[in-house]
């Protein structure tokens, strides 16, 4: 009997069923659910309202220095006893720019993961583990999601690629938090930044940019009206983004980089998202123009081009090609 | 291995430079690979790089032949509209920028069996790579070729066997005229050979060389060292261990400017100078090379039949015309065309052994005409002095040919010549010509051996020469401006070559396909002092540079050694030297007595010169040249004549000649 596992394949033995088709396409993606306010976010900029767009002025460069972005990718690899198992590979980077050349790689987390449900059977979640110095890759035992101690239902494959998602967060807080602590520089961040805000000391210079808008914080009438019909170049004043169970509350605004006659009404638009009001309120216009600057060059081909800074998307492209291939992971699964 | 991948030793080689990429779609083959590189590293088409896999320590040699940059746009239109349409927009981030490259294997380690180049990481090639690329290091005889790299000039050899035979031989050079590619790449290739062939081994590699100088002065200061040499030029020279210094043995010829046979007619005539020996053609060379002299109709098979019984007829003697016993010995075209004109006599208008009437009629006219038509080059007296040593050639000497003062005509009659002549000893086998390498420089190429044209004798002799000469030990260097237009089976037969600067016309010429684009686009840009080198040690073919040469420019040796214009004395000194009465300061002296106004003396010894030519010039005494000079208009010679009181009386100058002895006292 083998005593070290080289696959998921030997860590589970003949009773577990594998995803052949593992990597080799892209999972479906779930429906997105939009959620609106029910009352509108307060303004914390002085003498604004929302229905006043904010133009911005046009700035030839950007102060932003550091940039940070991750990655992730994952499937499910097997099935045992109907339970699934998952492997992925998660990435974030901080990259530094000097003179307009992206070539400072400040901070950098690459890991392989395997994530496991806590309710497969002891001995077979140690023999997983032991993949772990065989692949390198780390192990994550998933628990189910708890209510005052008690394991809540739940179905395990929307478990196990929410935990992708916040262990990628998770890298992406160490590189942030890393970067922060190396330079005091303008940072700026893909995605939100109220999760991370516990763990900064001083996030006065970032920024997080959100490009995705599951939430809004208006009401539909409000969004429309105010948020939707921002022209090119204008802004609307900072408001409070409210606190939820994991988040700290973020002062934002939205921005339209990018306008079009036709496409979605959130063509070109994202949240600017920062910690501290002070410092959102005092910077808003110039880290607007500043954004506004990012616009060029363009990060075609990517379809979300409108809203995606030339910078970010080169991190993406960077962890990219560090990223092992679908043949690797597939190695690992067993069924290359 | 680091954060970065690499192993730690390669980070610190400063010639470190990129890295190999294989994918599916683009793999690397056995013969080709591809890279990418810092955009800083000075690399471009024709620099040679070394592959090193880290795993196995397999390395691949490779030549860049193409090269490729670009960014992450995915089009124009997006930079176009990314920039706001202002090409001055310079956007907040610069996309990144790759540069990959492809190359040519040139070599792999180790050789067996033959894999893909391995993927691993790119340096730049130094100079002990550069060896194993080139194969240097298995060469038996090397011969510098020039130096491949910048400041740091490494020395590219061509295997002297290769080169100079016997394995393979022969050398094409093809370059835009007056770019500097093929005369001056030439004489670098010579300084080389003759300073460093045959180091390595006690076997006989004595080497000469015969140089035709064709057109301008390039080729007539080989002897005099240069004074345009730059830095980098001695940097080259040492780096090829070569010694910048003029060739130590040069001997020139050059035709005879007229029927003496004793003046060069050369632009090198400067009294500093060691004038070139002169030489011409007798009735001999004339005959043997007649289809050169006459037009393609005149030699029809009548003709050629008349001509081939003359030629046999000099060898072994002519049949007199008259049936007498005996045979006519022909020694000078004179002497040939009186014996022609006796046959036509003979002939009556009918025929003469055999020879139509008409044909012996044609036969005369165009060779009566020829000491006319090529004064000094053929000799109408004299049985003709050709150029090259008779015997063997020296080691280490070149011999230089110049034609530059003839035109076509008289230079295709050289040429033919000379070539004809070193093929008859190339045949003869053995020591024939006293080195165990005779090269022979032929520029012009197209000119002497097109390829459209008819197939000459001087066109047989040279693929002659192409087919066999390395076994023989006769090696040619042939150059050319338009290589496309040169006789194939002689282009084919050279197993090395080079290309300077070329016109991008003759570029687009099939023979230059089997190169990649961006190497035909580098060939279209030479610049001077650069050539690719194609050789059989090479997988590919490899640029390199060479330094000017070490001799004299031909424009610097015309400003410091001024040709000097032969004068009608030095042709009226040449013509008396076979006198055997006379001595040259006497003809001076007589000269200078009849023609004391220096203005006169020119025209006056250019009438006497006229006069001379029905003279018995060996007889020739001072009584009869003071005549001479008298009759050309020269002034009288006093004539003294004794008197009964013995008293010297001068003769009365109003007196008429033939009076002058006769008068009394």
């Amino acid at each position: 009997m083998r005593t070290q596992p080289a696959t998921l394949r030997d860590a589970l033995g003949d009773e577990a069923r594998l995803n052949t088709d593992a990597f080799r396409q892209e999972e479906a993606q779930q429906a997105v659910e939009v959620h609106h306010a029910e009352a509108d976010a307060p303004i914390v900029e002085p003498d604004c309202e929302i229905g006043s767009p904010i133009p911005v002025s046009a700035t030839e460069s950007s102060g932003f220095e550091i940039f940070v972005d991750g990655i992730e990718v994952s499937s499910v690899a097997a099935w045992f006893s109907g339970l699934p198992l998952r492997v992925g590979h998660l990435a974030a980077a901080a990259v530094g720019r000097n003179e307009r050349e992206m070539d400072e790689f400040v901070a950098e987390r690459l890991e392989t993961v395997i994530l496991v449900p806590d309710a497969m059977p002891v001995e077979k979640k140690h023999e997983i583990e032991k993949l772990r110095s065989a692949h390198g890759c780390k192990v994550l035992i998933v628990e189910p999601k708890k209510k005052d101690g008690e394991a809540l239902p739940g179905d395990w494959h929307t478990l196990l690629r929410d935990a992708v998602s916040t262990r990628r967060e998770e890298l992406e807080r160490e590189v942030i938090v890393e970067a922060a602590a190396r330079a005091e520089s303008w940072m700026a961040v893909d995605g939100g930044i109220a999760r991370y805000r516990s763990d900064l000391k001083d996030a006065s210079r970032i920024v997080g940019l959100v490009k995705s808008h599951r939430h809004y914080y208006f009401t539909p009438e409000t969004v429309a009206e105010s948020v939707f019909s921002l022209p090119e170049g204008h802004r609307t004043p900072v408001f409070e983004a409210a606190a939820s169970a994991e988040k700290q509350p973020t002062y934002s605004w939205y921005l339209r980089l990018r306008a079009s006659e036709d496409g979605p009404p959130w063509f070109g638009l994202v949240r600017v998202e920062m910690r501290d009001v002070q410092a959102a309120v005092r910077n808003a216009d110039d880290v607007s123009a500043w954004l506004l600057a990012e616009r060029a060059p363009v990060s075609l081909p990517d379809a979300r081009y409108d809203r995606l800074i030339y910078p970010i998307r080169f991190i993406e492209q960077y962890l990219r090609s560090r990223q092992p291939s679908a043949w690797q992971l597939r190695a690992l699964i067993g069924c290359a | 291995m680091n954060h970065e991948g690499m192993m730690d030793h390669e980070q610190s080689d400063e010639r470190l430079i990129g890295r190999v990429v294989a994918t599916e779609e683009q793999p690397n083959t056995a013969f080709e690979f591809q890279f990418w590189a810092d955009k800083a590293a000075r690399i471009g088409i024709g620099s040679i790089v070394e592959v090193v896999d880290r795993e196995t320590t397999a390395r691949a040699y490779g030549i860049v032949t193409e090269a490729h940059a670009y960014n992450d746009a995915p089009n124009a239109l997006s930079d176009y509209l990314g920039s706001q349409r202002r090409p001055s927009a310079d956007g907040a981030t610069l996309r990144p920028e790759i540069r990959t490259f492809k190359a040519a294997v040139l070599r792999r380690e180790p050789e067996e069996p033959i894999g893909a180049a391995p993927i691993g990481c790119v340096f730049l090639a130094d100079d002990e790579a550069v060896r194993k690329a080139l194969r240097c290091d298995e060469m038996e005889l090397p011969v510098p070729v020039g130096v491949y790299g910048g400041e740091d000039a490494n020395p590219v050899f061509a295997e002297g066997l290769h080169l100079l035979g016997p394995e393979s031989g022969h050398l094409n050079v093809t370059g835009t005229s007056g770019l500097a590619a093929k005369t001056s790449y030439i004489l670098f290739l010579l300084t080389s050979i003759f300073q460093r062939f045959g180091k390595e081994t006690a076997d006989d590699t004595t080497v000469a060389a015969v140089v035709f100088n064709v057109k301008g002065t390039d080729l007539l200061y080989l002897d005099q060292a240069s004074d345009s040499l730059t830095d980098d030029d001695r940097r080259v020279y040492e780096a090829c261990g070569l010694d910048p210094k003029p060739f130590d043995k040069v001997e020139y010829y050059a035709p005879s400017f007229d029927d003496t046979g004793e003046i060069p007619h050369s632009y090198r005539s400067h009294e500093d100078l060691k004038a070139p020996t002169p030489f011409s053609y007798g009735p001999e060379q004339v005959l043997e090379h007649i289809e050169v002299l006459l037009n393609q109709d005149d030699v029809d098979a009548k003709a050629d039949s008349l001509l081939g019984f003359l030629r046999h007829g000099l060898r072994d003697g002519l049949p007199p015309v008259d049936d007498s016993p005996g045979s006519v010995t022909v020694t000078t075209l004179d002497d040939l065309v009186e014996y022609v004109e006796q046959m036509m006599i003979q002939a009556q208008g009918n025929q003469f052994r055999g020879h139509h009437a008409r044909t012996i009629q044609k036969i005369y006219n165009r060779l009566s005409g020829l000491a006319n038509r090529f004064p000094g080059l053929i000799a109408s007296r004299g049985e003709g002095k050709p150029p090259l040593p008779k015997g063997k050639f020296e080691d280490r000497t070149v011999y230089v040919i110049d034609v530059a003062r003839l035109d076509a005509d008289h230079q295709d009659l050289v040429f033919a010549a000379v070539i004809s002549d070193l093929r008859e000893r190339m045949s003869e086998g053995g020591d024939a010509f006293g080195v165990s390498r005779l090269i022979v420089v032929v520029d012009e190429l197209n000119k002497f051996a097109p390829s459209s044209g008819r197939e000459t004798y001087t066109v047989r002799a040279l693929r002659d020469i192409a087919a066999r000469g390395r076994y023989q030990g006769l090696i040619l260097f042939g150059a050319q401006q338009f290589r496309s237009r040169v006789d194939p089976q002689i282009i084919g037969n050279c197993s090395s070559s080079a290309y300077g600067h070329i016109l991008m016309e003759e570029l687009a010429n099939p023979i230059y396909s089997p190169y990649p684009p961006a190497v035909r686009e580098k060939m279209a840009n030479c610049q001077q002092g650069q050539v690719m080198f194609r050789h059989p040690h090479f997988a590919q073919p490899v640029f390199v540079r060479f330094p000017r040469p070490a001799v004299l420019k031909g424009e610097d040796g015309v400003k410091r050694f001024p040709p000097r214009e032969i004068a009608a004395m030095d042709r009226l000194m040449a013509r008396l030297r076979p006198a055997v009465n006379l001595q040259p300061s006497d003809v001076i002296a007589a000269v200078n007595k009849a023609f004391p106004i220096e203005e006169d003396r020119e025209r006056g010894v250019k009438a006497l010169l006229g006069k001379l030519k029905e003279e018995d010039i060996v007889a020739l005494s001072q009584a009869r040249l003071r005549k001479l000079l008298q009759e050309c208009g020269g002034a009288r010679e006093p004539v003294t004549t004794r008197t009964s009181r013995g008293v010297d009386e001068l003769d009365d100058p109003f007196a008429e000649p033939e009076d002058r002895n006769g008068g009394s006292g």
